[in-house]
């Protein structure tokens, strides 16, 4: 187990010299000279200069790759064009929806998704399993932003009940709170629905044949027990697995569904920097995702074994 | 004693056995319609009752769909339906051009790590590394560097998908690679070219076929969402993306405005996805495994 754990953790390190060596290439793919990039409309040619110095954009491109890397191993990503802001404390600052949203989402789609595959697989050819398998087909296909506006038509503008876009604090009362992260919960948890519903089935279908299930059965088992102790937890490793393949969607929409809902995370930090061509911001928000994305499917990895027993690295 | 010669069973037409083959996948049949009706507005756009999409007319702004409009007016007063029309040429380009680059670069990555063996490490970490940043945040970032027109937003969504099928090319190799016959051929002297061309590629068209339908869906999906993000095409060329991205203040006022783009959008990427589904499932059943239809 721990020489699996420090192999895994290994393999991770060429994963993440290749995200930042794509983060580092981005600002000199632009063309222009990075000092100048850097230092924005406004920049004199002594601040260019002082800027080409403390970046030491005048020696070799690996060794200013080199010192980049030293500089994130100490958890400096720099300063913003824009701002002159510290690019870790904006990040900071714009974690706090994106994290909720993302959690909210994960929570919604397990609570929905995985009964909905149960019922699916058990129930096959019925018509719960037919509209599941339809619900699923479709909600892959569509464009979140589309979908977030039919909840703004539906839950805001005709219902009336739901705040439109916007995003309110914890601390400034739960209601409020919760009634903004509702839509934009929904906006995201289809895909991942969708995702999490179809794997459950089909790894359900394969093991409601297996021998156990049958022995289970055979020996008055409630249907209930059968279904949920003996056949969902030998379905939790792909269940698990189909969640991390699903982080990368989840960030993805992230970033469109914040832009829809007006709400001050990660996401709209990427847009608003990517159209302000505000580079370090966006190398940083690269890091901070992908990052993320392997660490979770570190531990997506190594929940096997929890899950699992018979799997021993 | 009398001899019976088997008669040749009556030969089915190749247009009985494109019918037969469309009555067992419906979803092909729905994708088939859906691509060949888009194609066809595509192409003969300026004649199915458009007008100039840019064409804009301040005092007929924000109407409801009529005989004039079939989908309404923006909120300079465009005609949506023309826009709509014209804009499905972006969603095609992107969908197309950006699954034929990334197959064609990502098997040949993808040869080269299955058949050369000291390049296999490097090249297969690089993929793993591209792969663990999220496709839409890469396209992102490539267009906020390299600017937005049509090349690059076409290059900036191609390089996130070409991990996937450079993987999906070494795996089959190196299944294939182990076969009596490549064996055989190698044995026999054929030579890397050789092998590759008639041992390999065959092997590998199925899935290729298969993952580039999927390769289109979602470059559809992150070309629409780059532009309502303001971020993709710019507003001068339509497209069903920034359709939107100018709907979104009206959107109270004028919501026919969002989905009619958003219907297209969905309809496309299913239309897709369905026919990905049917020639996987047609294609080879135990296909299923190596190529998922959200990988």
């Amino acid at each position: 187990m721990l020489s699996f754990l420090w192999k895994r953790l290994l393999a991770t390190i060429p994963v993440l010299l290749v995200v930042t060596a794509v983060a580092f290439v981005l600002l000199r793919l632009s063309g222009g000279d990075p000092a100048a990039i850097l230092a924005g409309d406004s920049g004199t040619p002594e601040t260019i200069a002082a800027i080409r110095m403390r970046l030491g954009l005048d020696r070799p491109l690996i060794v200013q790759f080199v010192q980049w890397c030293w500089q994130l191993l100490h958890g400096d990503l720099g300063n913003s064009i824009l701002s002159n802001q510290l690019v870790t404390s904006m990040i900071a600052a714009r974690v706090e929806p994106t994290l909720v949203i993302s959690l909210s989402t994960i929570l919604l789609s397990m609570l929905i998704g995985v009964p909905l595959g149960v019922l699916a697989a058990w129930k096959r050819g019925s018509w719960i399993d037919r509209m599941t398998m339809s619900v699923s087909i479709v909600g892959f296909a569509l464009p979140g932003f589309a979908l977030g506006y039919l909840w703004i038509y539906v839950f805001s503008v005709k219902l009336g009940a739901l705040p439109v876009q916007g995003y309110v604090n914890l601390a400034d009362g739960l209601l409020p709170f919760l009634s903004h992260i509702v839509l934009p919960t929904l906006t995201l948890s289809v895909v991942q629905i969708a995702l999490i519903a179809r794997v459950t089935r089909t790894s359900l279908l394969e093991i409601l044949s297996d021998d156990f299930v049958r022995t289970a059965r055979a020996k008055g088992l409630p249907e209930r027990i059968v279904l949920f102790r003996h056949a969902l937890k030998n379905a939790a490793v792909p269940i698990a697995s189909v969640v991390g393949i699903g982080v990368a969607f989840l960030i993805g929409g992230v970033i469109v569904t914040e832009s829809v809902f007006n709400l001050p995370g990660l996401g709209r930090l990427t847009v608003e920097s990517v159209l302000a061509r505000d580079y370090p911001v966006i190398q940083g928000i690269i890091i901070v995702f992908s990052g993320v994305y392997v660490v979770i499917n570190l531990l997506v990895d190594l929940s096997y074994t929890v899950f699992d027993p018979r799997i021993r690295y | 004693m009398t001899i019976e010669i088997a008669t040749p069973s009556p030969r089915v037409s190749p247009f009985g056995r494109v019918r037969s083959l469309l009555r067992r996948s419906p979803g092909i049949t729905f994708a088939l319609i859906v691509l060949v009706l888009l194609i066809l507005g595509a192409v003969l756009a300026p004649m199915l009752h458009t007008v100039d999409p840019a064409q804009i007319n301040p005092r007929l702004r924000l109407r409801a769909p009529d005989a004039r409009f079939w989908l309404g007016s923006d909120a300079l007063g465009r005609d949506v339906w023309s826009r709509i029309v014209f804009g499905s040429r972006i969603s095609l380009t992107v969908g197309i051009s950006v699954a034929a680059l990334s197959l064609i670069t990502g098997t040949l990555l993808g040869l080269l790590a299955g058949m050369v063996s000291w390049l296999d490490g490097v090249l297969m970490r690089t993929m793993d590394g591209l792969m663990a940043i999220p496709a839409i945040l890469l396209a992102i970032a490539l267009i906020g560097s390299l600017g937005a027109n049509l090349a690059t937003i076409c290059f900036a969504i191609t390089l996130p998908e070409i991990p996937r099928v450079a993987r999906l090319v070494r795996s089959v190799i190196l299944t294939v690679k182990t076969e009596a016959y490549v064996e055989a051929a190698i044995s026999m002297g054929t030579r890397l070219p050789g092998l590759m061309w008639f041992h390999i590629l065959p092997n590998i068209l199925a899935p290729l076929i298969v993952q580039g339908t999927y390769i289109a869906s979602s470059a559809i999906l992150i070309e629409a969402a780059l532009s309502f993000l303001g971020i993709g095409i710019a507003d001068g060329t339509p497209s069903w993306g920034n359709i939107m991205a100018d709907a979104r203040v009206y959107f109270t006022l004028a919501p026919w405005l969002m989905f009619a783009p958003g219907l297209c959008i969905a309809l496309t990427v299913l239309a897709f996805n369905q026919l990905g589904d049917g020639l996987r499932d047609l294609l080879d059943p135990r296909l299923a495994r190596s190529v998922r239809s959200f990988s």
